[in-house]
């Protein structure tokens, strides 16, 4: 079985390392990160990840704009998306501590490994992956 | 007997010259002897003598004639014998004559009331009769007999009267009626009218002085109380300013006085009498005063101030009142006018002058919208302004001479204006005060002034008040109060807006720094939390030690997670996620965070949650945050040194508030709300005053670097304010300092 792909976009090269670390520990994925949100798009496009986790503050490009940028690309638009983001606190409504926003989950990066995982499988599963 | 005659002529004539020589002699004697008295030696010597000159005589007339002739002799002897009878009987004649006169002398001496005296040359007394004895305290005439004026009076009178007694003696004049003013040695006083003469003898010598006086001092005593009275009388009528005279029925002075004489120009005023007004006043006052001078006498009705005038020229016109009463004797006969003219015209002009003061004071006080009054010790109206007859709608007429009690219908009222007045008359000083009245039902403020009037003598005669009507005044003073009052509040609103909006700019900036923060804190919170994860895996179940350490690593990045959530709280202002709550349970929960911390420190907690309170509604999770915040403070203001954390609730009525407490938010505490408390006690050295007004603001903080964020009490206040509640923190009077949650209770339960 192929593994699942999962492309981080942070500008935070030591977060998306450890990030990738705990993920390609705790499951079959296969994880890719972009340091650069310019390069991001051209690396969805090779990469072709089944769900794209996204910060939301970043250089350059941020991660809203990023967005916009997969929904009109005729190959990522229907890319799957998380927005994981030390912009929002963990939302204690929701179960999984996500925030829905403009088509968006918003996941804060503080939340503990286990939450974000939760959340990745859930929109995995979601995307039929 | 014609021949007889002729023969004897010679010798006849011889004889009848010895025997009137004789016959003088004899009455000389006889004269000696009645001055001498009746039965005195020298009287009855001198009878004897009359007696035995008259035999040798007649012996020696015979002897010469034997020789001429026996016929002769004989006839002579005839004639001698006739005649010694004739002479005889003469002679016995004479006697009773002389004892009779004796007698009435005596008699005259004896009785009357007059004292007689009779002094020789030197003024030594030689008879007195009883009167004056008794006068003179002697009781017989014969024991003055010898003395001397000097013997009985003093020396002033008896000099006076020896002197006089000279004068007598040497001009030979007497003195008749003179009123001598005797004084007696020893003091006591007479008067005598005296008569006193020189005495002479039969030749016309003067041998010494005689008088005759009668007592007058009764008289004399009268006369100078007549003197006296007359004298008082008229300084009395003449210190009169008033006109006095006496007229007769012919108009004719009898009397005036000095101002009458000075007031019609006349010297003095005994020029006046015997004129008539003629002589003093013009024709046609003269000619009415005539007239009824006329009616008076006839009427004998008196005429009583009756006013005129008269030009005086430069001195200008007078008025004058007259009143004129008849005079009548004992036989009901008019036989005089007594009157009195007084010049009124400065009393008139004084009263004109004080009638016009009085118009002038009422109408000035007429005129003052004020209501003005005057009254008496008595507590009597004697003067009110048209304001007061305004204010009691009454006529001045129904209130001059009445008392408050007389007219007006509140007898408190009344009472109360007594009291004033007596304030007023037992101090003798003004008095102020603010008085309600009610005018038409409506209540009026009145402010009033009551003083004391004195009379020139200081004396306080009356009692005068003015009160004005302040209603306006006070509405209007009222309302700018009012107004006073909502501007103060207005500008406390706007200080405290203004502060606030400092405040909320400076949490605006903060807030956006916050996040700024937060989110850059963040992202290495999420690494070390991520890395975490990591070694967390590497780490055998049954490395404990480096489990534990993990678990600390985590509790960490849990602490600084809660850290930057508060921030970003506090940057979000959030709504609070409301829920029935039981405070006890929000603090058991704190105390359990901190349980470890406090442990640590050597701190004692103490706990004293009050049972039964009523739950609240609130953010859990924020009064938790909050909780953990003060008990962090507590324990880090006790420092190592150990001490103890006090945590009580409980629930009170909430005394009174410092009034911008909350006031701009909805549903604020207020005074006697029901709250719920929440207090944590510190033993620690407490609240610095130099701090205590920074406390609340965002990274102030005491607390030694990388100790605290300064976010914790504005964060905390923060909460509790979204609560509706008060977050405090004060000294505590026993040392140690105190952090006060204050929220509303619900009033049920």
């Amino acid at each position: 079985m192929r593994s699942t792909r999962i492309l981080i976009i942070d500008d935070e090269p030591d977060f998306t390392e450890l990030l990738k670390a705990n993920l390609v520990e705790a499951g079959d994925f296969l994880v890719r990160t972009v340091n650069d949100s310019d390069q991001a798009i051209q690396a969805a496009r090779e990469f072709r990840p089944h769900l794209c986790i996204v910060d939301v503050v970043m250089p350059g490009m941020d991660g809203g704009d990023l967005v916009a940028k997969f929904r009109e690309d005729p190959v990522l638009s229907q890319m799957p998306v998380m927005m994981l983001t030390a912009l929002v606190e963990e939302n204690p409504d929701s179960i999984d501590g996500e925030t829905v926003t403009g088509g968006l989950a918003f996941v804060s990066k503080t939340s503990n490994f286990e939450t974000i995982l939760a959340c990745i499988e859930k929109h995995l599963e979601e995307s039929g992956t | 007997m014609d021949h007889e005659q002729q023969e004897d002529e010679a010798p006849r004539s011889r004889d009848a010259r010895a025997t009137r020589v004789a016959l003088a002699f004899c009455g000389l004697l006889a004269v000696l002897w009645l001055s001498m008295g009746p039965g005195s030696p020298m009287s009855r010597a001198a009878a004897g003598g009359i007696g035995a000159l008259s035999i040798i005589t007649l012996a020696w007339i015979q002897l010469r004639r034997v020789g001429e002739s026996s016929r002769e002799a004989e006839l002579l002897a005839r004639r001698l014998v006739e005649e010694n009878r004739e002479l005889a009987r003469l002679l016995h004649h004479h006697e009773e004559q002389h004892r009779s006169l004796e007698h009435y002398f005596e008699t005259l001496m004896e009785h009357v009331p007059a004292n007689i005296y009779f002094k020789d040359a030197d003024s030594h007394f030689l008879k007195v009769n009883q009167s004056m004895a008794g006068k003179f305290g002697c009781g017989h005439p014969a024991d003055m007999l010898g003395k001397t004026d000097h013997d009985f009076f003093e020396a002033e009178h008896a000099d006076q009267a020896l002197k006089d007694e000279r004068e007598i003696m040497e001009s030979g004049r007497g003195i008749s009626d003179k009123i001598e003013h005797e004084t007696f040695s020893g003091g006591r006083e007479t008067w005598a009218l005296t008569t006193k003469m020189p005495f002479r003898d039969r030749e016309g010598k003067i041998i010494g002085t005689f008088g005759i006086s009668s007592d007058v001092t009764e008289l004399m005593i009268t006369r100078n109380t007549l003197e006296r009275e007359r004298n008082m009388l008229r300084s009395l009528i003449d210190s009169f300013p008033d006109k006095i005279f006496v007229r007769d029925p012919g108009r004719h002075y009898l009397v005036v006085n000095k101002a009458m004489a000075e007031w019609v120009g006349a010297e003095s005023p005994e020029e006046m009498l015997g004129k008539t007004p003629d002589d003093y006043y013009p024709e046609t006052i003269a000619r009415d005063g005539a007239r009824e001078d006329l009616n008076l006498l006839a009427s004998g009705k008196p005429v009583l101030n009756r006013e005129w005038t008269i030009d005086r020229g430069k001195g200008g016109v007078r008025h004058m009142i007259t009143t004129k009463v008849p005079l009548v004797d004992v036989d009901g006969r008019c036989w005089g006018i007594v009157g009195m003219d007084r010049d009124v015209t400065e009393q008139r002009r004084a009263r004109a002058k004080l009638q016009q003061v009085q118009k002038q004071l009422q109408e000035l006080m007429d005129n003052s919208p004020a209501v003005i009054y005057l009254k008496d010790r008595g507590g009597r109206y004697r003067m009110v302004n048209r304001g007061f007859e305004e204010l009691f709608g009454l006529e001045r007429d129904d209130v001059l001479g009445r008392r408050d009690d007389d007219f007006i219908a509140d007898k408190e009222a009344a009472a109360e204006f007594r009291e004033h007045d007596e304030k007023v008359l037992e101090t003798g000083g003004p008095i102020q005060f603010d008085q309600r009245l009610f005018v038409d039902g409506e209540p009026r403020w009145y402010v009033s002034v009551k003083f004391p009037l004195r009379d020139v003598d200081g004396h306080v005669h009356s009692v005068a008040g003015i009160s004005t009507d302040i209603t306006d005044r006070k509405n209007a003073e009222d309302a700018m109060r009012q107004l006073n009052n909502d501007l103060q509040q207005a500008n406390e609103n706007l200080q405290r807006a203004h502060e606030q909006l400092i405040q909320a700019e400076k949490m605006e900036s903060i807030g956006r720094l916050a996040s700024g923060v937060a989110h850059e804190v963040k992202n290495p919170l999420a690494m070390i939390g991520m890395g975490l994860e990591l070694l967390a895996r590497r780490i055998p179940e049954t490395d404990e030690q480096g489990r534990e350490a993990l678990e600390r690593m985590k509790r960490g990045i849990e602490r600084a997670k809660r850290i930057v959530k508060g921030l970003v709280d506090f940057s979000s202002a959030r709504q609070l996620s409301l829920e029935s709550a039981d405070v006890n349970q929000v603090v058991t929960e704190a105390l359990s965070l901190v349980e470890f911390q406090l442990r640590k420190a050597g701190i004692v907690l103490k706990e004293d949650l009050a049972e039964g309170l009523p739950e609240i509604e609130m953010d859990t999770t924020k009064i938790e945050q909050v909780l953990v915040n003060l008990m962090i403070n507590a324990m880090q203001a006790m420092g190592d040194g150990g001490g103890s954390l006090t945590v009580r609730t409980y629930r009170t009525a909430l005394g009174e508030m410092k009034r911008d407490e909350g006031a701009r938010t909805a549903g604020h505490l207020r005074g006697g709300d029901p709250v719920i408390r929440i207090e944590i006690d510190d033993t620690g050295p407490g609240i610095p005053p130099e701090v205590e007004k920074k406390l609340f603001d965002p990274f102030f903080t005491t607390k030694p670097t990388g100790m605290g964020t300064g976010l914790g009490l504005s964060v905390s206040s923060k909460i509790i304010g979204l609560h509706h509640g008060t977050l405090e923190l004060f000294n505590r009077d026993e040392g140690g300092a105190r952090a006060r949650i204050t929220l509303k209770c619900p009033d049920a339960g």
